[in-house]
């Protein structure tokens, strides 16, 4: 009998343990797997200041890499689409964005697909930091993802009028939503540049929260003019001129900077500026360097530039102007075989082609200058003509040049439409913007655009969106013009 | 489950309940049964076990005894009851007996005044003296169709007793083996029976073994074909996959590569998933759904591409590769290809795609006995088109620029006076050797009792490397396998496990060349006038324009090791019961080296920091636990099967590598960290799944079967809500020769089988962590690192679904001479996880979801094997299998938004079509007038619509409208085996019928610029205006590009690429067995075998089965082995 035990008992325990096998409890426990090592889960990237301060920054570095601001961004697409740039290259690309004939499947529709893929990361961001109470820099954060929401959707509604308002990270609901009307997407606008203003600080800060002097993460004074940019557009003088008054009474931290010095990386000038970081392609350079500058005596043809400044642009400047001699590049080519001697006059702004360790020149997204000429155009509006004045001369004789001897309002206002022009030259579009505010728009393109070899169309001041985004989201409709 | 458990858990308790009497008092009058046992119970501690149908043809009884033994309880209590009992440890256990009911019902055994005299006590063995547990025992009474039935107990022992007087014929019956038949009657002794069952040789009874049990083909409802390793061994094959090729019905294997240490592609039965995504290439579809493998119950990772390194500027020579190429084909026992939803859904959530059991070679009882095997043999190169010899490469090459007006440039070194064009290389000869030598050898000692036996193993293997290389592919291995078994074999352990290590030294690139290439070409392509690759100090010659082969001073190495083990427990409490717990571990590792040294780079232009090296280590680890419980009941004709069990995987895939650039010698290369610029990255990947299961199959008479089958999954690749998942199948067997009526038929048709199953089994073939939106790290900013949002959160994604229906049948005919096995089968594949499109607003232009779209697969299947001749010298046996297997797309809401790759639109997918086609441009063939392509537009209109050139090119939206399937129609194989006297010769026809990209249509650039081309394609090429031609006119400019490029994708490109291949042959000579024993031995033969030999094709020179001008066709391999057995 002992024996008969002997062998049973182990049996009998294996019998046990297989059977707390079969009654494994909590299957789901076993199911849990420890998250990802190479990628954060969306959810934990807004648990520390570390993490969340890097998902904000992508955007910055995002919209540099893909070319939003900068290199072939707004700013050069615009200058082709508008009266700024000349082309020179054959590519089908650029002769259809150069002649205005674009379409829903051309390049103009990228800046739409790129910006919304910001705003997804921006919104992803806000929704996270909301409720992450225990972050040490949680409003710097917060604050720069309501400024840069902001930020793009003002690019959006400039490009394209009215957009769809994608305000959560929720793709389901989002890919079903409707173009909002303009008016609905300003007002948006304000709200997070105000929300921007309460949270921000009048310091920098960098990617740790640390406080620094550099300019490339936005601070309270970076909201506050892009405001005033916006109340402008929205002809909202008092307040354009009010937002424009609080940063231009900063005197301690900005000035007008000597024209050579307005787009260096410590420039007193800017506001804020994205960064040139080390990019795959161009380490620390400043893409517009590359996109326009024409070493001396090649055609833009031989180095694959595909503009140059258009004629009208160059002749804007007054002589003397001190602009022209340092933000304008000249590239005489000598006559050889049947072709004659050419000049091509070039954007010469950012100048750093080397190679750096570390950044020389800030693309400059928001600076004093503007913020005169935005003071300047609302004082003027509301027939302030001393004090406009001040402002425009401000600008002026920073580039060496008298006072202007605009008297009426009109010519005032005439007077600082050209400013803007001369000063703000393929600074992320604003001159086809001025163009479409001021009413200009039509009267000038319906002239040039016969010369650049196309035509032009009043619903040609919108681009259109993408055919797939109209495939993929039934209440999407095309830009009027374009079906 | 949970409940469950505590039942049985009550139930152990009572076993172990001590202080019991030994003796039982009793008074009880005219009481139920039930209230008996309960008394009984309370007194001994002995449970009954019992159904309540059973007593419910009971009388009730009286019952009167003092001081009484158990026995003589029982005896008295069962002397009137039709009961037969039997006693396990303390369960008593009631089973239908032979006593005819008195008075209530009528005569079972139609025997009257019965004395029941008869006792019927045995033990079933099978050939080697191995008990066997589980078979069927079967007593018939003479004249009469009633049954008893019983289940042979761990120790193979049954036993009736109590049997009226009368004749009986009994049967034992055990899957595997054949029928056992007796019949005995009146006798006044009990009766002994011990049998030694015999392996049974007709197909029927052959073994197939499915997910947790094992079954014959005979009464299997579902889909199992079985590859014994007898088979296996006739194949000199590196990787088993290839010996399945053309073997196994609805499964269609494609070596991507003849390079040893390639990858694979299996396909069982049509596709049936889009997740492998839109392919826009011409070549063929991208295969989806690979098969789950399962080698001794353990999940092994060949159903995808392993993590190997991929090097910047190699060509990926391996494919990445395949799992199985680390597990050594002596080794494996045998495979089984488990298809359809009755045998796959068990596997609930990966069973989608079919199963691949594989089972390593296990210990067996006998006398110790060694067996080697020694196999030595040679590999040379497959089948590739003759290229063009240095005249005709130079003519064609003129002609070209002839065509083109214009005369050679400064860099066209081939023609312009550069090179020496009398002097011409055979670039084939150069980089491919004549043949590889091929040395494997491997010994089995195995041996032992019944109750405790060992197998243990050796394999080594070396293959070379059929390119101009040192390398060679070397594998070693151990494998054991051990066995115990208390002596009343209530409990039985098995342990086995192998481990196999190799080293591959052999070059990481491929020189089968690369056509179509502007700038010249490399490997066997090249112009056969370009220099010598060697200058005479024997270093490379890199004078202009050549690309010599820098690849074969590569540096690598790659270390790989696969260890298996598998452990399994059963216990046996009571005959019929069993419970039983498989645990099991994979691992593999590699260490994978690629050093670029100085001398792979031109010395002109070398700088230090060009050389590289990387190291790649992987590690794939798998662990499993499949605890589970059977209970086999026979009830008269009913037998009830029922399995139910846990099933855990833990699946980790770790890897990192280090890669370093910039080296102050090459002597640092072997340390990448050394590197002046130095890379690492790590990856760990985790996987869980869980799974709980249970089949019921039943049986009527062997006559009627039902097979039911349930699984509830959960998987960590989903989210939280949506991690588990309810599988499952109902199947029917109606074994229509069994029915009385049938006899008649009986010489003719012996055994017809109808079966049906429908079931739903699920696919998960999506990376962990889909389900979660996802950060990764980017470009940084202003000095700090940036995350980059990379993929949506979809807590919403699920399984797969398959739904599975299908019919069969099998026939037996003429006494076993033709044996017939027909499936029609189709799925629908519903969920399907593919990426749909978002409108970019949302941030994303598609995110991973489960689309509404619909796949039906469908197809047929056959299998026939005969036996044409069997005679006492000879015989000669026949199987043939062939495969019909089609899709359809169904539905897919949003298909003509999809965007395929290069953000170009959809070609793949058409409603109503198959999904395995493509979309082409018609093509119009070449014009006479002019020598060039020419196509029709969606007008219908002709012309050569050169892109960029012409004013009026194709769309490649709307010209883009003939639809061509790229899937085999239809493939099989014929395999035909024969024995003479000691003779035998098997060899193994396949053949597939499907459509391929012409070698031609392979090309980037049409004939002309600087790379050869087979000679066949130069002569039949366009040379003047008149001539009706299929091969262009000889062009170099840029039109031999832009044109190309829509003759790729046309219709044009598409040849039949049929054929026949002689994929295996082996002849084997067995010593006579007189020889044999006076040299003391077991066994000797010879044999000789071969693989792909023969191919017979229209196709073109190009291999049909790679379909690659690339990539190395398969390896033609001839070996020759001895077997040596002591």
């Amino acid at each position: 009998m002992t024996r008969y035990f002997q062998y049973r008992i182990p049996a009998g325990r294996l019998l046990g343990l297989w059977l707390l096998l079969m009654a494994l409890p909590g299957c789901k426990k076993y199911l849990e797997v420890p998250p990802p090592i190479n990628t954060i889960s969306g959810a934990d990237a807004f648990q520390n200041d570390n993490t969340a301060a890097q998902a904000v920054s992508y955007v910055y570095s995002g919209l540099l890499n893909l070319n939003v601001f900068d290199g072939s961004g707004v700013g050069f697409y615009m200058g082709m689409y508008g009266d700024e740039l000349k082309n020179q290259s054959i590519l089908p690309v650029y002769l259809s964005l150069y002649g205005d004939v674009v379409g829903s499947s051309d390049n103009v529709t990228t800046f739409w697909t790129t910006i919304y893929r910001h705003l997804y990361a921006v919104n992803a961001a806000i929704e996270g930091l909301t409720p992450a109470t225990e972050l040490n820099y949680r409003s710097q954060w917060l604050g720069e993802a309501y400024f840069l929401r902001g930020l793009l959707y003002s690019y959006l509604t400039n490009l394209y009028g009215d957009v769809p308002m994608v305000l959560g990270s929720d793709y389901l609901t989002n890919n079903g939503l409707a173009r909002g009307p303009q008016a609905d997407v300003y007002q948006q606008i304000l709200s997070d540049l105000k929300q921007a203003q309460t949270l921000l600080d009048n310091q920098y800060h960098d990617g740790t929260g640390a406080v620094t002097t550099g300019r490339g993460r936005p601070n309270k004074a970076a909201a506050t003019a892009l405001l005033a940019r916006v109340y402008l557009y929205l002809k909202d003088w008092k307040n354009a001129e009010a937002q424009a008054e609080s940063c231009i009474a900063d005197a301690v931290n900005y000035q007008l900077a000597p024209v050579s010095k307005v787009f260096l990386v410590n420039s007193t000038e800017v506001i804020w500026g994205l960064v040139p970081y080390q990019a795959p392609s161009f380490p620390y350079l400043v893409k517009d360097a590359r996109t326009y500058y024409l070493p001396a005596g090649v055609t833009p043809a031989l180095v694959g530039i595909p503009a140059t400044l258009a004629d009208s642009l160059v002749a804007a400047f007054e002589p003397g102007d001190a602009r022209y001699a340092a933000w304008v590049g000249k590239d005489t080519v000598p006559a050889s075989g049947s072709a004659p001697a050419t000049v091509y006059y070039y954007a010469y702004k950012y100048q750093a082609t080397g190679t750096y360790t570390e950044a020389q020149e800030i693309v400059a997204m928001l600076r004093l200058a503007e913020l005169y000429l935005i003071r300047a155009e609302a004082r003027a509006q509301q027939n302030k003509l001393s004090g406009a004045l001040a402002d425009l001369n401000a600008v002026r004789n920073r580039a060496g040049l008298p006072a202007s001897a605009a008297l009426s309002q009109a010519d005032v206002l005439a007077a600082i439409l050209h400013e803007r022009r001369v000063e703000l030259f393929l600074e992320e579009g604003h001159r086809f913007f001025d163009l479409r505010r001021t009413g200009n728009l039509d009267a000038v393109m319906n002239v040039l655009a016969p010369l650049k070899g196309g035509t032009w169309a009043s619903f040609k001041a919108w681009w259109p969106i993408p055919l797939t985004d109209i495939q993929n989201d039934p209440h999407l409709v095309q830009t009027p013009g374009y079906q | 489950m949970r409940l469950t458990a505590i039942l049985i858990i009550a139930a152990c308790l009572q076993i172990n309940t001590r202080g019991f009497a030994q003796t039982v008092t009793l008074s009880l009058r005219n009481t139920s049964l039930e209230r008996v046992f309960k008394e009984v119970k309370k007194q001994t501690g002995y449970s009954f076990i019992y159904t309540r149908e059973l007593l419910a043809g009971a009388g009730k009884v009286s019952i009167e005894l003092k001081g009484a033994s158990l026995q003589q309880v029982l005896d008295d209590l069962f002397k009137e009851q039709p009961f037969n009992y039997s006693i396990q440890d303390k369960f008593i256990i009631i089973k239908p007996g032979s006593m005819p009911l008195p008075r209530k019902s009528t005569d079972a055994m139609g025997a009257a005044g019965n004395t029941h005299k008869i006792r019927v006590l045995g033990r079933v063995m099978d050939a080697g003296g191995e008990p066997l547990t589980g078979a069927t025992v079967v007593v018939r009474g003479q004249g009469h169709d009633a049954f008893l039935a019983e289940v042979t107990n761990g120790n193979g022992q049954f036993g009736f007793t109590h049997l009226p007087n009368g004749s009986y014929q009994l049967e034992i019956s055990f899957i595997g083996y054949e029928r056992y038949t007796c019949a005995f009657s009146d006798t006044d002794k009990p009766l002994n029976i011990l049998v030694d069952m015999k392996k049974s040789t007709s197909t029927l009874d052959a073994i197939q073994t499915t997910a947790y049990s094992k079954t014959s083909l005979r009464f299997n409802t579902g889909d199992v074909t079985t590859i014994s390793s007898e088979e296996i061994a006739r194949n000199p094959v590196p990787n088993v996959l290839e010996a399945l090729q053309g073997r196994v019905p609805g499964m269609f294997v494609t070596q991507t590569t003849g390079k040893i240490n390639g990858g694979f592609q299996v396909q069982i039965r049509s596709l049936n998933t889009l997740s492998a995504g839109t392919s826009t290439l011409p070549t063929q579809p991208v295969p989806g759904g690979q098969p789950l493998y399962i080698v001794d119950g353990v999940e092994y990772p060949a159903n995808g591409p392993l993590p190997m390194a991929n090097v910047p500027g190699l060509r990926e020579a391996f494919s990445l590769g395949n799992a199985l190429n680390y597990l050594d084909p002596s080794l494996i026992e045998s495979i089984n290809i488990l298809k359809g939803a009755d045998a796959t859904s068990i596997y609930g959530s990966r069973g989608a795609f079919g199963v691949i059991l594989l089972a390593t070679k296990k210990a067996k009882p006998g006398q110790p006995s060694l067996t080697i095997n020694a196999v030595q043999g040679i590999a040379t190169m497959g089948v590739t088109p003759r290229l063009l010899n240095l005249p005709q490469y130079l003519a064609l090459r003129r002609n070209a620029f002839a065509n083109d007006s214009v005369q050679p440039g400064p860099t066209d070194y081939d023609v312009n006076g550069a090179w020496d064009t009398t002097k011409g290389t055979d670039w084939k000869k150069f980089f491919f050797a004549n043949d590889a030598s091929i040395t494997r050898a491997n010994a089995t000692y195995t041996g032992g009792t019944a109750n405790s036996n060992y197998l243990l193993g050796v394999v080594y293997s070396s293959i070379g490397d059929i390119q101009r290389s040192k390398g060679s592919v070397r594998q070693g291995g151990v494998n054991f396998s051990l066995n115990t078994a208390t002596n009343d074999r209530k409990l039985t352990m098995a342990l086995s496990g192998s481990y196999i290590t190799e080293l591959d030294n052999t070059v990481p690139f491929d020189f089968s060349g690369d056509p179509g290439l502007f700038a010249g070409s490399q490997g066997s392509t090249q112009a056969p006038d370009a220099p010598y690759p060697y200058l005479p100090n024997g270093q490379l010659n890199w004078a202009p324009g050549t690309t010599p082969p820098k690849e074969l001073n590569l540096l690598y190495r790659n270390n790989t090791d696969n260890f298996i083990a598998n452990t399994n427990l059963t216990v046996t409490p009571v005959a019929g019961l069993s419970f039983s717990a498989v645990g099991g571990f994979n691992l593999i590792t590699a260490k994978e080296f690629v050093g670029k040294p100085s001398s792979f780079f031109n010395p002109a232009t070398f700088t230090p920091s060009d050389a590289y090296s990387k190291v790649n280590l992987y590690r794939i680890r798998t662990l499993s636990a499949d605890p589970r419980a059977e209970y086999i009941h026979t009830w008269g004709k009913a037998r009830l099967d029922v399995i139910a069990g846990l099933s855990l995987r833990d699946l980790v895939t770790q890897r990192s590598v280090i890669a370093g650039s910039g080296f102050a010698s090459d002597q640092l290369l072997m340390n990448p960290a050394a590197g002046s610029s130095v890379s690492a990255s790590y990856s760990n990947t985790p996987q869980r799944y869980i799974g709980g299961f249970a089949t019921i199959n039943f049986r009527w008479a062997d006559k009627y079967i039902l097979n039911l089958n349930g699984r509830r999954d959960g998987s960590s690749v989903f989210g939280n809500d949506r991690q588990f998942g309810n599988f499952g199948s109902v199947a029917g067997a109606w074994i229509v020769s069994e029915e009385p009526w049938f006899k008649g038929l009986r010489g003719a048709v012996d055994f017809l089988k109808l079966k049906a199953s429908y079931g739903l089994v699920g696919s998960s073939a999506i990376p962990p962590y889909s389900y979660l939106s996802s950060y990764v790290t980017g470009y940084g900013y202003s000095g700090a690192p940036t995350l980059v949002p990379q993929s949506l959160a979809n807590p919403y994604l699920h399984w797969e679904t398959n739904r599975n229906f299908e019919v069969g049948l099998n026939v037996d005919l003429f006494r076993g001479r033709v044996n017939v096995e027909a499936i029609y089968y189709s799925d629908r594949a519903g969920d399907q996880l593919v990426n749909l499109p978002l409108a970019t607003i949302t941030g994303f232009s598609r995110f991973l979801a489960n689309s509404p779209a619909v796949i039906r697969s469908y197809g047929a299947e056959f299998y026939v094997s005969t036996r044409n001749i069997r005679d006492k010298d000879f015989s000669w046996t026949t199987r043939i299998n062939l495969t019909i297997p089609r899709t359809k797309l169904l539905a897919y809401p949003g298909v003509d938004n999809l965007v395929g790759n290069f953000g170009l639109g959809n070609y793949t997918y058409v409603i109503g079509k198959p999904i395995t086609g493509i979309k082409l441009f018609r093509y119009a063939g070449v014009d006479p007038a002019t020598g060039n392509y020419n196509f029709y537009n969606a007008a219908g209109q002709k012309g050569e619509f050169t892109p960029i050139l012409s004013p009026v090119t194709l769309n490649q939206q709307v010209d883009r409208n003939v639809f061509v399937d790229r899937a085999p129609k239809w493939y099989g194989g014929i395999l035909n085996s024969l024995s003479y006297k000691n003779f035998s010769m098997d060899f193994l026809v396949t053949v597939t019928k499907r459509v391929g990209p012409s070698y031609l249509a392979s090309l980037v650039v049409s004939p002309g610029p600087a790379f050869n081309i087979p000679v066949d394609l130069a002569n039949k090429r366009w040379m003047k205006p008149g001539d009706v031609t299929t091969v262009p006119k000889a062009t170099q400019g840029i039109k031999a590009f832009l044109n190309q490029n829509l003759f790729q994708y046309s219709t044009g490109a598409f040849s039949d690429a049929t054929y026949a291949r002689l994929q295996n042959l082996s002849v084997t000579y067995r010593l006579p067995a007189r020889l044999i024993r006076n040299a003391h031995l077991s066994t000797l033969s010879v044999y000789v075998a071969g693989q792909n030999l023969l191919t017979v094709s229209k196709y073109g020179g190009l291999d049909p089965e790679t379909m690659s001008t690339s990539a190395m066709p398969p390896l033609r391999i001839f070996t020759g082995g001895l077997t040596i057995g002591f």
